[in-house]
């Protein structure tokens, strides 16, 4: 951690690592592999000049796709233009105040003219740059160099970047969760090291990575998944060390109510793992099978051939036994690590709840609740408030819980210049909602009796007959 | 730390801390006290104590000690209650408030675009009522450390008081000074730096200062080309831990001394603690100075202070002892930069910070503001109006009075939906955020 002083190799790109790109407020995640081209932001470079560097460092992609760490002297304005005008009452929008036309621009490439370079000429070749009041000119400066820009910082990656990467890019595999209600449940579900959390998600591993970057390796983090396998691409991402993933088990749903009922069979083999592996299985195997139905029969009848075709058979059922006892293995390993999860869960002392998905989340909010100790924190997000009301309305009949609190976040952005500052024009229109609460011993004397109903009763409005 | 992990059933019995759960009431611990809906009240657990609330008196031997957390209590006079357990959560709608102090919406935003998670270093300033502190010992656990400046002396204690009674205090620091003047008493350490204060902008360079920092090209190439020259020209020096808070006043006293290699700049608190303390040792063995001598609470202590923070909780005061490391460099420990926020409520003092950060080389400069939205969940009745007898052009008699007493009695329609609270904190502060570059 941050505890080995003199070893800066931690801060170090090396090969093989998961980095995230950033220009401007642009995030891209990716796995730094040898001559691999990579495409961002419409240029493509290669990474593998960045190896050996610091990350946050910023980099300049020359020609050849090749990246070179950007001197911080660089950085300077281009314009030292003193002039400026008052106002735009001068400027016309007539098109024609750039004499540079797109050709020229991309000849100026071409010869390998820097970003920076490129701002100047454009400067140069504007007629009305220099009537621009001076916030124009700062505002037009900064819009062409963005454009032109030719710079990538290399970070490592990290909750906050990958989060805002996802929300910029690809919203919609993230059920829309924006980075500051991420937050949120981070904050609300005392997501710490040491703890047994409960993670049900269906955004692409974005919340299960972040719910194990707070963790740091210690405790344990359980995917409860729907469906076949964990989907959890984003997690990769984060690029944890080997140690964060021995913390990392997961249950598939659809034992859930097994367990609970205490029937849950881990030696024997479970019913969907099992239908999707023999169908894999199957599948694997088809090419060479097919012309033979099925291998094993066939092998016990086919002997009588001749001896190379024989010693071909022999070897083709070698490589077939060393495959199957191979999945024997795999699946030993499976039902292991089943097995374990199941005993994490047993337990029914989770620290902490966390659900992200795209289905109800009722459902699963009540059946997953019963695997929490009591005093202890959940989150569900949803990207609509309905479902969010009905659990809130069933988990109030049913009690075992406190704190219950329905809410979303608003966010704005700022710009702060000297003389300009406002709210950014743009802002999210809305981030999801959160239902947040801390679950409490059953009450075993008096069920559903309310001493103090958080919401009042509700009010029957009289319909006075106010028209006579 | 980890201890959950199996479902052994026979724990070893451990205690409550604000950074790590426990299932049972013990003597000494702090619980909280759910009343009602945004009613909730923190209580020291203790042998024989009592605690008097609305619904009657809760005895602590026999309604707490010994009880689940998350249980239900009987009080005296027949209510009941519940029992949490603490989180850092909870701790801040029920602490004691001696400032105005962060809510959990901006706290959780902060630790998120502050990057923090266990491990982290983190510097913060003002300590205020420690609301937000909680939320980040709780965060950086167990591995990382905070440190905390407060200007306010009795705050600082206060606060450093809490810390221990809520067992986080072998994860921080407390420093009785101001920030703006003497800095966070630690350099080139810092993942994280917090500013909560009038003037951010003129702690600014502090922070920057307190920022992970790396090594100069030219010491750390010297370094790698010679590494049996051995001459690290640092040195390390001892100091209380417990000082940090009492020293302040002879801290005063101490003013004006010249303290040890004349080209040391230190910050002030600690020179000061070094020139009280007959124990430190202190052993220049600097060759050449450089800008500026840096002071790093040596990191390393996450082993070092969290072993003294350990045994302080075992007798009654033994000494918490942390390295001061004192070097001509950092050690090549940072080369990353670090994150920085500033929560200020007016915009007048935004644009400062924002000005000075741009000027200390800070970038990715991103001021915002986060707002709570509750929506209450409610049941509601939407009457429907009477539009009189709707039937074919026969039936244009008057309506009967029978007809219109039903109308009125069934013509409505039961909903759920939310409605939003009538009045809400429309503005807490603006959070800046900016980073500082690899330098």
């Amino acid at each position: 951690m941050a505890d080995n002083g003199d070893d800066d190799a931690q801060y170090r790109i090396k090969e093989g690592d998961y980095v995230v790109l950033k220009r401007g407020d642009i995030f891209k995640a990716l796995q730094i592999q040898p001559r691999k081209k990579v495409i961002f932001e419409k240029q493509w470079f290669f990474l593998d000049k960045a190896v050996g560097h610091l990350y946050s460092t910023k980099f300049e992609i020359l020609s050849g796709g090749n990246l070179q760490p950007k001197k911080p002297k660089e950085e300077e304005s281009p314009a030292d233009a003193k002039e400026a005008g008052t106002d735009n009452r001068h400027i016309l929008d007539d098109g024609t105040s750039q004499k540079l036309t797109r050709d020229d621009i991309e000849t100026l490439k071409e010869q390998g003219l820097k970003g920076q370079e490129i701002v100047q000429q454009l400067i140069e070749n504007s007629s009305t740059f220099r009537d621009k009041t001076e916030y124009a000119q700062e505002k037009y400066i900064k819009k062409k160099k963005k454009k032109y820009e030719n710079t990538v910082t290399i970070l490592k990656p990290s909750c906050r970047s990958l989060a805002m990467m996802y929300h910029g890019r690809e919203p919609g595999k993230i059920c829309h969760l924006r980075y500051d209600t991420l937050a949120q449940m981070l904050t609300l579900g005392n997501i710490h090291a040491g703890s047994k959390v409960l993670v049900f998600e269906t955004c692409a591993g974005l919340v299960l990575g972040s719910v194990m970057e707070r963790m740091g390796g210690y405790g344990s983090v359980i995917q409860m998944y729907p469906g076949g396998g964990p989907v959890r691409a984003g997690v990769e991402s984060f690029g944890f060390p080997a140690h964060f993933h021995d913390t990392l088990h997961d249950f598939p749903i659809c034992h859930v109510n097994a367990l609970l009922a205490g029937n849950l069979d881990t030696a024997a083999k479970d019913p969907c793992a099992d239908e999707k592996q023999s169908n894999t299985v199957e599948g694997q195997n088809q090419p060479e099978a097919e012309p033979r139905g099925n291998p094993e029969e066939q092998s016990m009848e086919t002997n009588a051939g001749d001896d190379t075709a024989d010693q071909e058979k022999k070897e083709r059922e070698k490589l077939k036994e060393a495959k199957v006892q191979g999945k024997r293995v795999k699946l030993e390993e499976k039902r292991k690590k089943l097995a374990a999860a199941a005993s994490l869960l047993e337990g029914r002392n989770a620290d902490g709840l966390i659900i992200a998905s795209r289905f109800h989340p009722c459902p699963v909010l009540m059946v997953l609740l019963k695997f929490l100790s009591p005093s202890r924190p959940f989150v569900v997000y949803s990207q609509y408030k309905e479902p969010l009301i009905e659990c809130y309305t069933k988990l109030k009949e049913q009690g075992g819980t406190v704190s219950l609190r329905l809410a979303d976040t608003w966010l704005r952005h700022y710009q702060v210049l000297p003389n300009r500052t406002h709210p950014l024009l743009l802002m999210s229109g809305g981030g999801g909602y959160i239902l947040s609460g801390t679950t409490v011993a059953a009450d075993r004397a008096k069920p559903a009796s309310s001493q103090r109903a958080d919401e009042p009763a509700p009010k029957r409005l009289k319909v006075t007959d106010t028209e006579g | 730390m980890c201890g959950k992990d199996v479902t052994s059933g026979q724990e070893p019995p451990s205690t409550m801390s604000f950074v790590e759960y426990n299932d049972f009431i013990q003597d000494g611990d702090v619980a909280i006290v759910y009343l009602g809906h945004d009613s909730l009240m923190p209580v020291k657990v203790q042998q024989g104590a009592q605690t008097q609330t609305r619904f009657g008196a809760i005895r602590h031997s026999t309604d707490l000690i010994g009880q689940r957390y998350g249980s239900k209590v009987t009080c005296s006079k027949g209510g009941w209650v519940q029992v949490l357990h603490p989180t850092p959560e909870l701790w801040t709608v029920c602490l004691p408030h001696r400032t105005q102090i962060l809510y959990t919406t901006d706290i959780a935003t902060i630790t998120m675009m502050l990057e923090l998670k266990p491990g982290s270093v983190v510097c913060e300033s003002g300590t205020g009522s420690g609301s937000l502190s909680h939320a980040i010992l709780r965060t950086i656990a167990p591995t990382g450390h905070l440190h905390t400046v407060e200007f306010h002396q009795q705050r600082a204690e206060k606060v450093a008081e809490e810390f221990k009674e809520h067992r986080v205090d072998h994860l921080v620091t407390v420093r009785n000074q101001d920030v703006c003047k003497d800095g966070f008493g630690v350099s080139g350490v810092a993942d994280a730096v917090f500013l909560d204060i009038p003037s951010p902008w003129e702690a600014v360079r502090h922070a920057k200062a307190a920022l992970k920092r790396h090594a100069p090209r030219s010491a750390a190439a010297a370094r790698a080309s010679d590494p049996t020259s051995g001459a690290r020209p640092c040195e390390r020096v001892f100091v209380h831990q417990d000082l940090d808070v009492r020293l302040a006043d002879e801290a005063e006293s101490l003013s004006g001394v010249s303290v040890t290699t004349g080209t040391c700049s230190m910050s002030g608190q600690v020179r000061r603690s070094l020139e009280s303390q007959s124990r430190a040792e202190l052993s220049v063995n600097s060759q050449e100075p450089e800008d500026s001598v840096q002071l790093l609470c040596c990191e390393s202590h996450s082993s070092l202070s969290r072993s003294a923070g350990e045994s302080a909780l075992g007798s009654s005061r033994p000494p918490a002892v942390i390295a001061v490391e004192i070097g001509l460099e950092t050690r090549g420990r940072g080369p990353v930069g670090g994150r920085l926020c500033s929560f200020s409520p007016c915009i007048e003092q935004v644009q400062k910070t924002c000005q000075a950060l741009a000027d200390q080389g800070f970038e990715e400069i991103s001021p915002l503001e986060v707002l709570l939205r509750v929506h209450d969940v409610r049941n509601i009745y939407l009457p429907l109006p009477d539009f009189g007898p709707d039937s074919g052009p026969d039936s244009c008699a008057p309506t009967e009075p029978d007809s219109k007493q039903q109308a009125q009695n069934h013509a409505s329609v039961t909903l759920k939906t939310t409605t939003p609270p009538r009045e809400i904190p429309g503005h807490t502060g603006y959070l800046t955020f900016a980073t500082k570059p690899r330098t």
